[in-house]
């Protein structure tokens, strides 16, 4: 299993967002759409529980659990994952700090528990899949906005709610080799800043990404999607898809410091 | 065998063959395709999919109120079959075809006794069919003890953390040092399971042993003290078994007693810094490895005190790790010379690259070097060169979402490749969610003296198992 570049997973996954009303809205560029969707309130901390259901073409089924920490700091984000579900994977945790400071990578450890050894891993390439899902580890981290150009596309009506179509192109081929992706499309919700649909194009290959949010609520004032789905289409067939749900998301418990060291990984999940 | 630089043509194809397995669908993937074309505009027709009609019912990842205590472990199926070896001879237990048949069924028990306070208790019993169904009767009671079956305790300890910054650990337990994935340089505290060298599954290689740790955290820093209290050399292969390298039976080992004398210590400085991780450390053990010597003219193998002074230093560069350790050690002792104690440098380099899709390259290479050596050294039964050398050099690439993966691993000795080498290539199936079938192959190939043993070159091995984890 490919672990690296796990960051912020449910900020990521679970999308949380400012709850924003716009006044200005119409007149935001792409950039600055972009910007308020990146720069939301995620709390200070957070717990969370994400169960991934991964389904092949046939319907076969394969199901992974995770229990997240998380926190958010002045110059970093940290987050720390325990891995619960299937049983051969279980234990097995994985602590990134995120540092925000430009030019300083992030730092990754991953424990292993059939070997009791914990190890520091490299995770630039963000372009594999993230624990045989159909989200790449590109998908779990927030982008640098500055590595894309985005252009406004329209604002088409989703589901009844009014969006943004914004496309992200990649500046270059490092970025598109890094995150998987020759070019992406959101549609923003433009109420509060969450993306609920998004298309990517995988890089060098004939396959796109389809997400879309199936539930989203707002949990201590924070808007959460609860639940997603990841469809890789080739052509106008689905190949492969995840269902992912979180549960149980908490903000603003003043988590204990020593919960996002190395020490901990090993520790195991914590007990309160 | 001379000493110069070489490889076989089949370790050299076996190599290639791996490599290329490995690479050449990262070259195809990487092969300039039509990208997918589509008007941005009909986008919002593509999400025609919805959750699946069987969607499992959602549940609690992590129960508000979890468990007091819960099962886990696995279950495991082995078979070996042993392709290369020659007709025994009369009255020799005979090692070709099936050589493992066994069952093996671990249990853990992980104990939560309040919010600071954990226990786990973990077994593990086996039996291996293949001697019933080859004649038992063939076989030593020793090679039936060691590899007919087996039910041991494994883990059993009680951990804590009483206040913040400070964890304690007491009990049967496994403890890892350093940064290499392969070679052990400061990684000295725990024995090794080495009755089938290249088989070992990894989550059994090391042996849990009776310890005492407390580990001080401030920072990134970890300040560790260990008490090992059980003295335990690892599993050897025995005389007339599939791996016991010589034709003569050992001299009787000695045990020394578990006292506090003989109580080994260690100690431990770890930092995970910015850009990478550093560790000091020192201890003072016993060589899982024995050395003969004569005791009122009575032949013994004897285990040398040793004390090592370790250093490891790792960090990631881009798609790139990399990792050094080295080791002091001292004490060392030899049958051929039996009044002196020596000193050995250790060195490791290793380089690690994620950068091909789904795919690990690790490279290590380790020297230990003997100071103040003697030829004499060089003669049975010590078999010593003034430097030993290793490689190893591992691949593992996944496909199907991580449903699949091709592993190989080969491990070279002598600095000129001349003390032998083992390849092992293998391939996992994940069947379904904790199910998993995996075969391969082991071959090895003999060296110089001192190296990989002449004996082994009957051992290439096929090899499969079916692993339920629950």
């Amino acid at each position: 299993m490919k672990y690296n570049r796990l960051i912020c997973l449910l900020s990521g996954l679970v999308f949380t967002f400012f709850p924003h009303t716009p006044a200005d809205a119409a007149e935001l560029t792409a950039r600055e759409i972009m910007e308020r969707v990146i720069n939301r309130d995620k709390g200070n901390d957070k717990t969370s529980d994400m169960e991934m259901v991964l389904i092949d073409k046939r319907g076969s089924q394969r199901v992974r659990k995770i229990r997240g920490f998380y926190q958010e700091l002045e110059k970093q984000r940290d987050s720390i994952l325990f891995f619960l579900a299937p049983a051969d994977v279980k234990n097995t945790a994985f602590l990134t700090y995120d540092h925000k400071q430009k030019g300083m990578d992030d730092e990754q450890w991953l424990y292993l528990p059939a070997l009791r050894k914990t190890k520091r891993i490299a995770g630039k390439d963000q372009s594999g899949s993230f624990m045989g899902s159909d989200f790449n580890y590109s998908d779990m981290t927030e982008p640098n906005i500055d590595d894309f150009v985005y252009k406004k596309q329209g604002e088409p009506v989703v589901e009844g709610m009014k969006t943004w179509q914004i496309e992200a192109t990649p500046k270059n081929r490092e970025v598109a080799s890094d995150t998987g992706y020759s070019k992406s499309v959101m549609f923003v919700r433009q109420d509060n800043f969450v993306p609920i649909r998004s298309v990517s194009w995988v890089n060098r290959s004939r396959k796109m990404k389809f997400m879309k949010v199936v539930k989203l609520e707002q949990i201590e004032g924070i808007w959460v999607v609860l639940e997603s789905q990841m469809a890789t289409k080739e052509g106008r067939s689905v190949v492969h898809s995840t269902y992912l749900r979180n549960s149980n998301v908490r903000f603003n418990q003043s988590l204990p410091k020593e919960v996002f060291a190395v020490r901990q990984l090993e520790k195991g999940l914590p007990g309160f | 065998m001379n000493s110069t630089s070489y490889l076989p043509a089949a370790q050299r194809l076996n190599v290639v063959v791996v490599m290329l397995g490995l690479a050449l669908p990262t070259v195809f993937a990487q092969d300039p395709a039509n990208q997918g074309d589509m008007d941005t505009s009909d986008l919002l027709g593509e999400f025609d999919f919805g959750p699946p009609a069987n969607l499992p019912p959602s549940e609690p990842v992590a129960p508000a109120n979890p468990k007091k205590w819960e099962i886990d472990g696995f279950l495991r199926s082995d078979l070996s079959y042993t392709f290369a070896g020659d007709a025994p001879a009369p009255g020799q237990p005979d090692y070709r075809g099936i050589t493992k048949l066994r069952n093996t069924l671990q249990l853990e028990v992980p104990v939560r006794m309040s919010p600071k306070w954990n226990g786990f208790v973990s077994g593990q019993f086996f039996y291996d069919f293949a001697y019933a169904l080859k004649d038992r009767r063939n076989f030593s009671e020793r090679v039936l003890d060691l590899y007919e079956d087996q039910a041991e305790l494994r883990e059993a300890y009680v951990s804590g953390s009483p206040w913040p910054g400070l964890d304690v650990k007491f009990g049967r337990q496994i403890s890892v040092w350093g940064a290499a994935d392969y070679v052990r340089v400061v990684d000295v505290l725990n024995p090794l399971d080495n009755r089938e060298p290249g088989l070992v599954d990894i989550e059994d290689l090391r042996l849990p042993v009776t310890m005492s740790r407390i580990d001080l955290s401030w920072d990134r820093w970890t300040l560790s003290g260990i008490a090992v209290h059980e003295v335990d050399f690892g599993r050897q292969p025995v005389f007339n078994g599939q791996f016991y390298p010589f034709s003569v039976a050992p001299p009787r080992e000695f045990q020394p007693s578990e006292s506090l004398a003989n109580t080994e210590v260690a100690v431990s400085l770890t930092g995970s810094l910015p850009g990478l991780d550093l560790g000091l450390y020192y201890a003072y053990f016993y060589d899982d490895i024995p050395h003969a010597e004569t005791v009122g003219g009575i032949p013994r193998l004897d285990h040398s005190r040793l004390s090592m002074t370790g250093l490891s230093v790792n960090g990631v560069t881009g798609n790139w790790g990399w990792k050094a350790e080295t080791a002091w050690m001292n004490g060392l002792e030899f049958n051929n010379l039996p009044s002196e104690r020596l000193s050995r440098l250790d060195a490791l380099a290793g380089l690690e690259y994620s950068g091909f899709k789904d795919t690990t390259v690790i490279f290590e290479v380790v020297n230990r070097h003997h100071l103040d050596f003697s030829p004499v050294l060089r003669a049975a039964p010590d078999f010593q060169n003034e430097n030993l050398t290793q490689y190893v050099l591992s691949a593992r690439r996944t496909f199907l979402r991580e449903r699949m993966s091709l592993y190989s691993i080969c491990s070279f000795f002598g600095a000129g490749l001349q003390r032998g080498s083992f390849q092992r290539f293998s391939a996992e199936y994940e069947l379904r969610d904790g199910v998993a079938l995996t075969m391969g192959v082991l071959f090895f190939h003999t060296g110089d003296q001192g190296g990989v043993p002449d004996t082994y070159e009957d051992n290439d091995i096929l090899f499969m198992q079916a692993k339920y984890s629950f």
